[in-house]
């Protein structure tokens, strides 16, 4: 116990501590303006997305109430936080214990293993908590508040609160070191990382997509009517394979007796399931972490090549070899490429592909407003660049080594342009993937597709620009994991909030050109012309900003 | 060469000054030995003198061109070492070589000869196609001094060069840099092995809190403080 706490303390500090938090709050470069502006922002963006959610849970109460199920809120809310903790768990899990560049230095200590795995678990159930907090404090507020719930309740939720993380997470730990148990037997193992990780994706997605469909089809003229029903059948299953979201609803809402038996419940499968992984990891954990350091040594009897390649191609090129041979890179960068397609191919899951009414309406849209459904389907795929984080975390991920860039004989502005092609080709990917699979499944006009795909490629230049000038003001060089800069980087929200910020000009200027009746070719013709005008002025401050702060 | 004049450093707002009003000259032709204790500002020169680190006060031009005013032409003609081997882990060694030789414009042919120079000469053209990350620690030294080295610079800034190396690549390294300097070019390099600066050096200074506590060769030295470098150096910076 004493190594445990020894280790977990000597991590939180690293990663969490109140030095670490001065130094990046207060060092030198950082005015308290731009604090203050950064807390803003953060907040702002933060608020946005919780009203969202605040609003969503108030719909799911206010029509769950008159069924007479109010405690279903609860359930949804638990169910939502668990099953996003199980997902993104399984990815922090990885790159926390297993890719983390710690791993070799905690290996060599005097410590048993499970207690590294156990230090490590917590450190990252830890994590979990401020996304339990904004997840759970909605659905709990406006359950209790409405429902008159006493001290009692708060109290209890809390202890749930507590508690909810820790058997989800058990179960990505479980995954992740099944994961790595298989992979520690490969050659290829980033790659199959990688692959693994979208094939996840995938399937999580498309089962999803499945469930729903299952109960949407049950259509009872009254759009809140069905959104509940949905989540009541959806609950009702899912919490058949999970329990522990039902027994969390039953500790806040059932009787004293039943609450008490359920909470339990609820102790007891958290600590067994805590303590079967901690078990497993006396035999797994090791060997997966040595798996990163026996890297294998290339035995190709091919001859070393010398080709030459102008400086930011060189660069662009690197970024390729070093996002597709760290997987945590390479799913979030090429998420996109998978998300795009599938978010298209949603509408089948309802069969509205073959339902004459869905295709009478993009018919006679595309046969009446061409210059509308050019707009849309442009806005559509710009929004699959927007998600592109490559671009927000272009100068983070070169993290420590970032030495060599900034001593090479070139302009700060030429290893940006070389970052930024390889940006805007992962966004273009996606963009492109997308709106083919939109031209085939929505039956768009061939030439107002095309000039969607290119416009949206027009378009993402700029918007990887706007993400990559946020991490060029303000990199996040210090991470012991690749994670931290690309999926712990607030620069990834501040960039998509830029690229909205783009999308949102380009927008207006679409909205105000219908109200005119443009024609379609007007239309793309200005959309193109204002493109290119951000591209200019967006591209002339990245590389301004780049050359005066690294120069 | 290298003319450093009255340059200034401080960390924490100022709080902490790691160099202290440092003026010094490295001539053509010369290795020139930095030395001094842990934390006496030694990196963070050689940060400044290779354009990584802004300096706060004073000049410091190489090989003619001013840091800050001409960075590209300052850095072009110099080939840096640093004390970290923190590089591109997921690249393999020619991927990495390539890449250098690609940013300073080192045509194929020169390319193709100073690569495979280097990797012969540190033994390491069997890993040249392994990811970095494969590499033990000496393996990405010599990997990080070959890409410093490909493009011929005239200034060698090597930073605790000799750390991780076996000593045949040592030995080598040391004739190099000998070589090199024969032929009108300049060595700057820091080291803790004083046996090896005392060797090959012919003029060191000894830092010391952000100062220079003692310039000139080995000679010069002797007359000041003593007989070893040992002694000197114990004797400068206690």
């Amino acid at each position: 116990m004493k190594d445990f706490l020894t280790l977990f303390k000597f991590q939180f500090r690293s990663q969490y501590g109140i030095s670490l938090l001065k130094s990046n709050l207060f060092s030198e470069t950082k005015k308290p303006l731009k604090i203050i502006g950064l807390g803003l922002i953060i907040l702002f963006a933060f608020s946005e997305m919780i009203g969202l959610y605040t609003f969503v849970m108030w719909q799911v109460f206010s029509v769950s109430k008159t069924l007479g199920i109010p405690e279903i809120t609860l359930t949804f809310g638990i169910l939502m936080a668990g099953m996003f903790i199980l997902v993104f768990g399984t990815v922090y899990i990885l790159s926390g214990i297993f890719f983390a560049k710690d791993s070799e230095f905690l290996s060599v200590l005097p410590v048993k293993q499970q207690t590294i795995f156990a230090s490590k678990f917590a450190l990252v159930l830890l994590g979990e908590y401020p996304f339990v907090v904004a997840m759970l404090t909605p659905p709990v507020l406006i359950y209790g508040i409405f429902m008159n719930c006493g001290i009692g309740f708060y109290l209890l939720a809390i202890l749930c609160g507590i508690l909810l993380p820790i058997i989800p997470l058990a179960i990505a730990a479980f995954v992740s070191l099944f994961l790595m148990k298989i992979v520690s037997r490969l050659r290829r193992r980033s790659l199959f990382i990688s692959i693994a990780g979208i094939l996840a994706f995938v399937g999580i997605f498309v089962g999803n997509n499945l469930l729903i469909t299952k109960f949407v089809a049950k259509d009872t003229g009254n759009l809140a009517l069905n959104f509940v029903n949905t989540i009541k059948d959806l609950v009702a299953l899912v919490g058949q394979g999970y329990p522990p979201s039902v027994w969390m609803t039953r500790i806040l809402t059932a009787d004293a007796w039943s609450a008490l038996g359920n909470l339990g419940l609820l102790l007891i499968s958290s600590f067994v399931m805590f303590a079967i992984v901690i078990f497993i990891s006396k035999f797994i954990y090791q060997k997966g972490v040595q798996s990163q350091f026996e890297t294998l040594k290339d035995v190709s009897k091919k001859a070393i090549t010398f080709r030459a390649t102008k400086p930011a191609i060189s660069i662009c090129k690197n970024e390729f070899r070093m996002i597709l041979r760290t997987p945590i890179y390479a799913m979030n960068s090429f998420a996109g490429w998978v998300m795009g397609p599938l978010v298209v191919l949603m509408p089948s899951f309802t069969g509205a592909f073959s339902n004459p009414r869905f295709t009478g309406i993009l018919d006679t849209l595309q046969s009446q407003n061409q210059a509308l459904v050019f707009l849309i389907m442009t806005g559509i795929l710009t929004f699959f660049a927007m998600v592109n984080p490559s671009s927000s975390s272009a100068i983070s991920r070169e993290g420590s080594g970032f030495w060599l860039l900034r001593s090479l004989p070139i302009l700060p502005r030429t290893y940006v342009l070389g970052k930024l092609l390889f940006d805007t080709f992962i966004s273009v990917g996606a963009i492109v993937l997308a709106g083919t699979a939109m031209i085939i499944l929505f039956r768009i006009d061939i030439t107002i597709g095309l000039l969607s795909i290119l416009c949206a490629s027009l378009i993402s230049y700029p918007m990887a620009m706007s993400g990559m000038f946020v991490d060029v003001i303000r990199p996040k060089l210090d991470w012991t994991n690749p994670q931290e800069a690309i999926k712990q980087n607030l620069n990834v929200v501040f960039g998509m909030l830029t690229g909205l910020l783009v999308v949102g000009v380009l927008g207006v200027a679409g909205y105000m050109m219908l109200q005119v009746n443009m024609t379609l070719f007007m239309t793309v013709l200005f959309e193109f012309v204002l493109t290119l005008i951000f591209c200019i002025v967006l591209q002339n401050l990245l590389f301004r900003a780049a050359d005066r702060k690294f120069s | 060469m290298i003319s450093i004049k009255n340059v200034s450093k401080s960390y924490s707002k100022g709080t902490v000054k790691a160099v202290d009003a440092v003026s010094l000259e490295v001539e053509n032709g010369e290795i020139f030995g930095f030395l001094g204790p842990n934390g006496a500002g030694k990196t963070t020169t050689i940060k400044m003198i290779a354009g990584i680190l802004p300096i706060d006060q004073g000049t410091i031009s190489v090989n003619g061109f001013d840091i800050e005013k001409s960075p590209i032409q300052a850095k072009q003609s110099l080939g840096l070492v640093p004390d970290t081997n923190d590089i591109y882990d997921r690249l393999t060694g020619i991927e990495y070589l390539n890449f250098i030789a690609d940013i300073y414009d080192v045509g194929k042919s020169e390319r193709t000869e100073a690569i495979n120079k280097y990797l012969e000469m540190f033994e390491i053209k069997s890993a040249a196609q392994a990811l970095i990350k494969s590499y033990s620690h000496g393996m990405k030294q010599k990997l990080i001094l070959a890409g410093a080295l490909l493009h011929a610079p005239k200034l060698w800034i090597l930073d605790e060069p000799m750390t991780g190396l076996d000593p045949k690549s040592a030995h080598l390294l040391k004739q190099e840099m000998r070589a090199h300097c024969e032929k009108g070019n300049t060595v700057f390099f820091s080291t803790h092995v004083l046996d090896v600066a005392e060797k090959i050096c012919d003029r060191l200074a000894i830092i010391k809190g952000g100062k220079i506590v003692a310039i000139g060769s080995m000679e010069e030295l002797r007359q000041k403080s003593g007989e070893s470098l040992e002694n000197i150096f114990l004797e400068l910076t206690e």
